[in-house]
Parts: C-alpha cells; structure tokens; sequence
C-alpha cells in the first residue's frame, strides 16, 4: 500500500435512471479503486448495475451521487489538460467487436485516428509503424496484412484484438472491458484474454474487467479483486481466488453452485437453496436487504428492514450481510 | 423402451449459397441417430453447422439453404416412418410440432411482439393440430403447459412479449413447444443470453419435464459445461461434419478427437486445480473453399503428414468392437488424450 491516491477511485457514487416508469437507481452507494496493473471484476447478473459502474469509472455517466477522482482529483473539476490526460489515460472495449468497428475504415484508420488526432504521430508513416506496432502487441502479425483489412474481412477474434490495439493507441493506465470476450468463440476467449494478461503485466495497465462468467473472472482477474453486485450494490468484494474459492455471500455462493460442470464425475450439488424467482425489479426493490426475498439465510428482522452495508469479515474481504457478519462477529467474541 | 432410433439422419448435405455466388457445403455427410427419451447434444462452435442441423431436422432452412443430399426419416409411436424431407404442405404443418416442434434461440425475437401470448398459443394450435381448436381448448391446453414450466396462465397469457422477462419468456417459448405434446424438442442455445440462476432453473426444469413427459432432445450449443449437464450424448461438430460421437461422460473425460480435446482446454475452470487453458490455433476453413483431407488438420498438435490425404470418417475407439458408441473421425485417436502434455506447448 502507498499513500499515494489511486489511479481511478469511485468515492459512494450512485446512477438513478429518469424513465416514463419512474426512477431507476441503477448503482447505489458503490465504492471501489483501481489502480495501474490492477484488474478489478465486475460480476452479477443483468442489470446488477456492472456495466452502469464502468461507465463512471471510464466517465461515460457522471454519477447522480458521489464522486469520480483520477489521482485523486475529481474528474469534474480537471483542468482541460488534466482532463485530457483522464481522457487518454482510461480507455473502454466494448462487448461486441462486431459493431465496435467502424465499418468503412480500414484497420490502419481506425488505428492512425487517435494517433493523428493526439499528435503522437506526424505523417502517415509514423501512424503506420505505430499502428503496426499496436497490431504486434495484439498478437495480429503480420501487422502489414492486417492495416489494409475493413472489418468484414476479419474474424470476431480478430476484431476484437483491433478494438483492444484501438484502446492502446494512447497508451492507457487502464483499460474498461466490458464482456469483451463473450461475444468470441471459445477457442479463441483464452487467447485474447492471455494478450490482455501480458498488457498487464508488460505495460503494466490496470483493467476494470466486466463478465457474468466466474470462470473466465477467475481466470484473468488472478491476482485482483472482485467486486459481486447484486441490484446495484457491490454485495461482496474481495481478491478473486479467494472469494470464488470461499464465497460467503449467499448471493456469491448460488452463482458460483449454479456454473456448469463439465466433468460429470466433478459435478457438485447445484441446489443453493436460493429461491428460482426472478430477479425483483429495480423500480420495486425489496425492503431491507435487497436479496432477502431469494435468500436460503433469510430470517425475519433486520434482513427485510435494515439494508446491509459492506463490513469486513476476514482480511481484505467484505461482506454485506447481516446473518455473516453476525456470525463472524459471534466467532470473534469466543 | 423401443430399440429403434425415432429419428435417423443419414448421410444428410446442406448447400448454402453465399453473397459472393458462391457454395458453402454447411453439412456435408451427417448420420445421427436419436432414441426415445434421449438427451442429445449437438456441440461446436460459430459456423460448424450445428443451427443448420437443427434447422434441417424440421425442414425450416433459410431460402438460401438447400439439402443436396441424404434422408431424415422420423418413425412414429406406432413405428410407421415418416420421409421427412419428403413431407410438404398440410403434411408437413400437421407432423411439426406435433411431432417434432422446436424452442428457438434468442426468446424475444421468436415471438410476434405486437402479439399477446395467448395469441400466439392459438396460431401454433390453429396451424398444427389436427381439428379447429376452440378458444377453450387453446385456454385450456395452454394453461397446462405454461403450468408444467411454473408459470402463473393468469398473469402470462394476457400479455405481450415484452412484458416479460428473459427468463419468463424462455420459458414460454419451452410451453410454447410442448403445445401438442411432441416427442422430440429441437432446442437451438436453449440458455443463450440468460443469467447464470435463470440459466440453472430452466436446465433444472428440462430434466424434469423431459422425466415426466418422456419427450427426446436435440440440442444445439456452444458452450461445453451445459451441454455436459444437459446431454446424454454428445456430438462434436467442425466444418459441416459429426467429428466425435459420445456419451457425456466418455466425450468428456476421454475425448479422441484433437478438437474436441481442444474445446474442453479452451475452457478454463471456475474450480480450483485444473490445467491452465489453452486456445486452440488458427481459425476455422472457410466452407465454400475447403483444404484436402482433415479438414481440423492445420490448428492440429497431432496431425502427421497422411492427415493431408483424405479426410476421416468416424471410427469405433473403443476396440474390442465396441460399435459406434463413441467414435471420432480422427486418424489418430489411438494418440490423441485430454491431458497430452504435446497440446499445452
């Protein structure tokens, strides 16, 4: 740990939507930090509020409530050059490459814009080598067969790669991915999420990694933290082996019971106990603890009136749950 | 428990023609075979033909499609068999769904939206049963089956797709197919796009309604993990071709073709203490333009120069004549193993 201020710090920010159905708080009260060589998961279902928080982190969507700070400066109050460095510095992929891409441009275009546009390069030959370079580090080689190509005439993993090249172009301290490997066939996930791995550890850019599959979190989010979200609520936060391997949510705990297996003979019980339901709408949110209404834990008191806060349960782990933390806090006093 | 399979493709070849005026052989050559009460999986990735497949089974291929070759028979409770490619006109609206009826991908775009839900049951009935169904019977019929997939008839017949959620609407178009109670559900990524606890209550629920209504299931997916939980058999596809038969528990803790192997490296495990995943290289051929031989061939860590000559049918690998109870097109399935150090370099 360093004094120093985080790269990119979410300080209780909230997002309520204004719909024709009413308010719809999208994300409340969630704060997080990411730093340079950091990854950060995002995990929950649809509608979780996930995507909503890297929209403020990469500032998409100013938050309704709390605040953005980049180098602990809030992201509203940057001076123009400051903000052109906020700007540069996080970058956002998309899910789908497919729609991603500017159809009409060639590789070489999409790359040499924000490379002419940010006067990193001077002529076209500069962006050429430079965009060429982008396309070695993406793991797209030959690099001069690729700049010609338009989109249509690539794969989906290849795409995907030219949108990842596209967020380097200005050399980022921080990468938002959103899904950005569901859309790509499974042979080709491990190896585009290995490229993104070596941008990590080689140019040491952090990411804020959005995915509903605890596999793929568990495998590239080694080594960061993850943060469960349930109806707009980081419901679970801590390093990603860890709270996969020992979840303690009970949230956490049905989502991680309900993956797939796909050796028979490992087959665990699927059965959590949570209830199949589905899930409550956020203009209606269950009183008290948001999950109260699907949880095996369930019991009637502060559950269904008093919304839980995160609170830690083990070094670096958090928790926002009544009937944990009242267990942990009963371990403690023994 | 009848021997005979229900349905038998054999030898089936789908052509489509590409923008470029070109030929895609999307199929070429597969022979499968379904029993009563079977759950069988149709695994692969974009393009290997599994949707076609699916598609081809009901006589539903896009105008761009055509079979060129090869039957479908369908044989009936009564063991009379049914020509399926043959069928046409008023036979062919009567034998779907009634027999054979499918769940399509993507729940919001297989319904009519400015339809209500109630509607649709009742175009299904008007089209495929045998007699004019009166609105009582269509009310009636389709209460049961929106029942027996935990749905409160009330709440959902009156209203409009968009009304509902993924979830609910995934499990209408699962009523919606067993309407005329079928003996085989066609199911294309039956989970596709829902969220990881709906995606367990609907699998949860195939399992039981398959147990108590005794229906087969074709089903088309991309993704390993559910179809292990959802199959009792498994075919692996690549490039228009069955490239592996199975059960689930050989084809995936024993795979013998490299690409099977391949697909299950490539995933990479939510539990701890399995091996790091691996991709597989290269990309798949291009189905208007297709090399010699094994088609698998050059993102292969087996493949040795006779892979080049002619391409594989399917072999028997479990020796002492165990039939095709699991088999690979693959010269050298004798080699080929799930935990081979030779793939991870």
């Amino acid at each position: 740990m360093t004094d120093e201020a985080p790269l990119i710090a979410l300080k209780n920010v909230s997002q309520v939507f204004d719909t024709k159905r009413g308010k719809v708080p999208a994300v409340r009260d969630v704060s997080l930090e990411v730093n340079a060589g950091d990854v950060l998961c995002l995990v929950g279902e649809s509608g979780c509020g996930k995507t909503t928080t890297a929209r403020m982190a990469a500032g998409l969507a100013p938050p309704s409530e709390g605040t953005v700070e980049f180098n602990g400066r809030d992201i509203t109050k940057l001076d123009s050059a400051a903000r052109k460095d906020y700007r540069k510095s996080v970058q956002f992929v998309h899910q789908d490459p497919y729609a991603s891409l500017n159809p009409i441009r060639s590789v070489y275009g999409t790359l040499a814009a924000p490379l002419r546009k940010h006067g990193l390069a001077k002529n076209k030959k500069e962006a050429w080598a430079q965009a060429a370079a982008l396309l070695e580090r993406v793991d797209l080689t030959p690099a001069d067969k690729f700049l010609p190509k338009y989109p249509h005439q690539m794969s989906g993993g290849q795409r995907q790669r030219v949108a990842v090249a596209r967020s380097l172009s200005l050399q980022p301290k921080l990468i938002v991915a959103d899904e950005a490997t569901s859309m790509l066939d499974v042979s080709i996930r491990v190896g585009v999420l290995r490229t993104l791995t070596r941008l990590r550890t080689e140019l040491n850019v952090g990411f804020v990694f959005i995915t509903h599959d605890l596999a793929i979190a568990r495998y590239f989010g080694t080594g960061g933290n993850i943060a469960v979200m349930y109806l707009g609520r980081v419901v679970e936060f801590g390093p990603t082996a860890d709270v996969i391997a020992n979840p303690q949510h009970p949230y956490t705990k049905a989502l991680l019971a309900a993956v797939p297996e796909i050796d028979p003979e490992q087959r665990l019980a699927h059965d959590s106990g949570v209830s199949k339901v589905d899930i409550p709408s956020l203009t209606d949110l269950p009183t008290g603890c948001t999950f109260h209404p699907r949880c095996p834990l369930y019991r009637p008191g502060d559950c269904d009136t008093v919304e839980p806060n995160l609170s830690f349960v083990d070094a670096g782990r958090e928790v926002a749950c009544h009937v944990v933390s009242e267990t942990v806090d009963a371990a403690r006093g023994e | 428990m009848n021997d005979k399979p229900i349905l038998s493709v054999n030898d089936l070849r789908v052509d489509y023609r590409t923008g470029a005026g070109q030929t895609a052989h999307v199929i070429r050559g597969i022979d499968l075979e379904l029993y009563e009460r079977q759950s069988l999986a149709l695994v692969g990735e974009s393009g290997c033909g599994k949707s076609t497949l699916a598609l081809s089974l009901l006589r539903l291929l896009p105008k761009l499609g055509r079979v060129t070759g090869g039957s479908v028979t369908y044989r009936g409770a009564d063991g009379t068999e049914t020509d399926v490619l043959g069928l046409n006109g008023r036979a062919l609206r009567g034998w779907r769904w009634s027999e054979v009826a499918m769940v399509f991908q993507g729940a919001m775009n297989a319904f009519n939206p400015v339809l209500k839900i109630y509607d649709q049951f009742a175009d299904t009935m008007r089209a495929h049963a045998d007699s004019k169904p009166s609105k009582k019977d269509v009310y009636d019929r389709a209460a049961a089956v929106l029942e027996s997939v935990r749905l409160d008839p009330a709440r959902v017949l009156p209203s409009y797709p968009h009304e509902l959620s993924g979830g609910m609407r995934q499990r209408v178009l699962i009523a919606l197919s067993l309407l005329l109670e079928p003996r085989i559900l066609v199911l294309d990524e039956p989970t596709t796009a829902l969220d990881l606890l709906t995606q367990r209550a609907i699998v949860d629920m195939l399992h039981e309604l398959r147990a108590e209504l005794g229906f087969a299931m074709i089903f088309v997916s991309h993704d390993l993990p559910l179809a292990s939980e959802l199959a009792d058999r498994v075919c692996t596809m690549y490039a228009g071709r069955v490239i592996e038969t199975g059960t689930v528990a050989d084809t995936f803790t024993d795979p013998r073709h490299p690409y099977t192997v391949g697909l299950i490296r490539a995933v990479p495990p939510v539990h701890a203490g399995a091996e790091e995943p691996i991709s597989i290289p290269g990309t798949p051929p291009d189905l208007a333009d297709l090399p010699a031989g094994c088609t698998f061939r050059q993102r292969c860590a087996w493949a040795v120069d006779e892979c080049a000559e002619a391409e594989p049918g399917l072999e028997s690998v479990t020796g002492r004549g165990g039939g095709m109870d699991h088999a690979a097109a693959c010269l050298r399935w004798d080699a080929v193993r799930l935990h081979d150090p030779e793939v991870s370099k």
